[in-house]
């Protein structure tokens, strides 16, 4: 093709690039405008990248496509030619008999090719310049419009403000008090006590509630760290119980009873491992490996049962080097008796028992603490961070425990097998503190005894609440 | 010659012609393109025009314009075939030996007119046929070629119509052309009697020979058509036909009968002598716009709800045209 077909073959081509482009634009703005907006909004989940992948896969396409139907060819091209030039088919038939040879389509060539380069470009006009011009104008306007829609804000949450009520304060100076009188050991007695007089003051001069939660909560983990920290029981329990040595693995079950009576039974049948000729060997044995396991225990001497079973260690290893070797069975005896080894498993029993009674109040205090804590400020579970695990203190005869957890149901009590008796359950009360259940049964008792006389309760109420009583007296949950 | 230098040549015959034509002919510019484009093109020419309009003197300008041998023939009821082609006659030689001789008739000359086509019979008329088609004569069983360029131009009176025979179709398809002489405008009757009051003789000169107009008829059967315009005559040419499935609704409305191949073949023809008179190497549509009347107008036949509409042949051409024009787009 000549030089006159080629410029405005060039021209064309060009126009078609930019048809195509605004079309493929025209295409990609309003899916990448609607897709962005929509996740803007949060009505679908879609990255923002991904919008613009997707919109520009669309462009592309359909710019392709348009591409590929407006791109020139020679015979279209020819034709838009001799109809916008008015060269009457002139154009057409140069291309169509561009590969003859006779002299007068050489000549035709020729002297189209000659007119083609005497006019101007411009002469092959862009058709529907406008259409093209809108569609630019709105696919521009779209992408401005997905950028200019503003992201969905979450409701910033109003933060209200806070002033203590007078009953909060009363409510809060009585935990105080309770703390102050419980039976939680004085270390972790009077952090919290502590903690709940710097809360109390601070709280006076809070403003907002978001401010209150966060001082009230800091509290709540504080307390819960200081009872964890001061309760060693499920260390030592586990570190003992991990053992590899029998005997090691005998003291962690009699650890694990929760009355002096069974933690006594539990020594007792310690002490049959302890015979009397190979005493001395057994102590040695047994004393290291518990020394070994207690200290991966964590807790220190200051620990108050680390401290009752070190006390047990050192009476063994006291009495153990009087032992004779040689089968003196009166001297043996003696050493055995109740001034000697027995004396030492008997105290020991005692020990560590009040060592884990002693830990159960602080988990009790310290729950109850934290418990009315929520409930004064209306704090839930929710907001609270994970206080993590409590102690499992464990039921020597099925293995499993009473968590110190709220939420766990409470049978009634302690005792063997499934026989629960209710009486020895620990109840808070007012004057002093937590006791077992039944030091008070007998007051309590008086009292209601007092009012079934006097009172207007129906016959058959009485009768309900005697029978309760007596079934607390007889030791059975179940009454039997 | 090379082909660019005999469209040179070509373009200033054909303006030299003209020139010389319109010393003995005033204005009928566009009757005088299309004689000398159905001359180039080997085509005849069915004139139409009322008496003294200037047909007869259009011919003998032409036939001296390109010094080519002229007769008129003036058909009459009582003319014979054999008065057209002529007859053997019985002769003595010089030993006094009887023998035939063919006298050619009028017919053997390179440019004959035909006055008063219609007022001669039928069997006078088909003496026509063989010639204007074919360009050779039979008579008595021998045929005689006649000399290139052949043309013949045959004129019909619309006025006398009475005691007249009208051509049959198969003659009036061998007329390339039907052109219809207008009675001059005010301004070209008075050239005319201006020109008339100096000589009633034509004044023109010989500018070309038969040799030049074969050469010339040549040079324009090489120019080139592309297939979208030869679609567009052939759809042209079919339109004008009802009967066919695909007819166009003027062809229903208005056409009795449509027009035969030879006019898919005239317009061509024709379409590319004009194109070169022009000064273009190709055909456009445009040409053959603008032959369609000359064309078609004696070829096709319109029935009586073109009569009724108040419409012409030349009328429902131009429909047929607008049709054909909307169709290709």
């Amino acid at each position: 093709m000549g030089e006159g077909f080629l410029k405005f073959k060039r021209k064309v081509y060009i126009d078609a690039i930019i048809k195509s482009v605004v079309i493929g634009l025209f295409v990609g703005a309003p899916i990448f405008t609607a897709l962005f907006i929509l996740s803007k909004r949060q009505i679908i989940g879609v990255n923002g990248w991904l919008c613009a992948v997707l919109g520009i896969v669309a462009a592309l396409i359909a710019g392709g496509l348009a591409y590929l139907f407006l791109r020139p060819n020679n015979k279209k091209l020819a034709k838009k030619l001799d109809k916008e030039l008015v060269l009457h088919e002139k154009v057409q038939t140069m291309v169509e008999f561009a590969d003859a040879e006779d002299v007068m389509a050489a000549l035709q060539r020729e002297d189209t090719d000659e007119r083609l380069r005497l006019q101007s470009v411009s002469g092959a006009k862009f058709t529907r310049l406008w259409m093209y011009i809108t569609a630019g104008v709105l696919s521009v306007a779209m992408l401005v419009t997905a950028f200019a829609v503003p992201k969905k804000k979450e409701p910033v949450p109003v933060d209200p403000p806070f002033q203590m009520d007078n009953w909060q304060q009363i409510a809060l100076e009585d935990l105080i008090e309770y703390t102050q009188s419980s039976g939680m050991i004085e270390s972790a007695k009077a952090y919290t006590v502590e903690e709940l007089q710097g809360l109390l003051a601070t709280l006076l001069e809070t403003k907002y509630t978001s401010e209150m939660k966060e001082q009230v909560i800091t509290v709540i983990v504080n307390v819960d760290g200081k009872v964890d920290e001061v309760n060693s029981y499920t260390a030592v329990y586990g570190a003992l119980n991990g053992s590899m040595d029998n005997a090691v693995v005998e003291l962690s079950s009699a650890i694990a009873e929760l009355d002096v009576a069974s933690t006594t039974t539990a020594f007792t049948d310690l002490r049959k491992i302890f015979t009397y000729a190979e005493y001395k060997r057994t102590t040695e044995v047994f004393v290291a490996q518990t020394r070994t396991a207690l200290g991966k225990s964590g807790y220190d001497s200051q620990d108050g049962l680390y401290a009752a079973v070190e006390k047990f260690l050192v009476g063994l290893e006291g009495v153990a080097s009087d032992f004779s070797e040689y089968d003196e069975t009166e001297l043996n005896a003696a050493l055995d008796g109740a001034e000697g080894v027995g004396g030492i498993f008997g105290a020991a029993a005692d020990d560590i028992h009040d060592a884990i009674v002693q830990q159960k109040t602080n988990r009790t205090v310290g729950k109850y603490v934290i418990s009315e804590l929520m409930e004064i400020f209306e704090i839930s579970k929710d907001e609270l961070p994970d206080l993590g695990e409590d102690e499992v203190f464990v039921d020597s005869e099925t293995g499993g425990g009473q968590t110190g957890n709220e939420d766990d149901k409470n049978d009634g009590g302690y005792g063997k097998g499934e026989q629960l008796f209710g009486s020895n359950d620990q109840i808070y009360d007012p004057e002093k503190g937590h006791v077992a259940y039944g030091e008070v049964l007998n007051e309590y008792f008086a009292k209601v005894s007092e009012q079934l006389v006097n009172g207007t309760l129906s016959e058959e109420m009485q009768e309900f609440i005697n029978g309760y009583y007596a079934q607390l007296y007889n030791g059975s949950k179940d009454g039997q | 010659m090379d082909n660019q230098e005999k469209v040179k040549v070509f373009s200033e015959k054909i303006a030299t012609i003209k020139q010389e034509l319109h010393k003995d002919v005033v204005g009928q510019e566009d009757i005088i393109e299309n004689v000398i484009i159905a001359i180039i093109a080997g085509g005849n020419v069915l004139l139409e025009g009322v008496p003294g309009v200037g047909k007869t003197r259009l011919v003998r300008s032409l036939g001296k314009t390109l010094s080519l041998p002229f007769s008129r023939i003036q058909f009459t009821p009582d003319l014979m075939p054999s008065d057209v082609t002529g007859t053997n006659v019985v002769e003595k030689d010089d030993a006094g030996k009887l023998k035939t001789v063919f006298r050619p008739g009028p017919i053997f000359a390179n440019l004959v007119l035909a006055d008063e086509i219609n007022r001669a019979t039928p069997k006078t008329q088909s003496a026509m046929l063989e010639v204007m088609q074919e360009h050779k004569i039979t008579v008595t069983g021998k045929t005689y070629k006649m000399q290139e360029p052949f043309f013949v131009l045959a004129t019909e009176n619309p006025i006398e119509q009475d005691g007249t025979y009208p051509l049959p179709e198969a003659q009036m398809d061998r007329f390339m052309f039907k052109l219809i002489m207008k009675f001059p405008k005010i301004n070209e009757l008075f050239d005319i009697v201006n020109m008339t009051q100096i000589t009633m003789d034509e004044t023109a000169q010989a500018v070309v020979d038969g040799e030049t107009i074969l050469n010339m008829r040549a040079l324009a059967s090489t120019v080139p058509v592309i297939d979208d315009v030869l679609m567009y005559t052939m759809n042209l040419v079919t339109n004008t036909h009802p009967e066919l499935e695909n007819a166009s609704d003027t062809a229903k409305k208005y056409i009795k009968y449509g027009a035969s191949p030879r006019a898919a073949q005239a317009l061509i023809t024709a379409a590319k002598v004009r194109a070169l008179i022009r000064g273009n190497y190709n055909v456009s549509y445009e040409d053959i716009d603008a032959l369609a009347y000359p064309v078609l107008r004696h070829r096709i036949k319109i029935n009586y709800n073109a009569i009724n509409d108040r419409l012409t042949v030349d009328d429902v051409i131009g429909l047929l045209i607008k049709e054909n024009k909307k169709a290709s787009k």
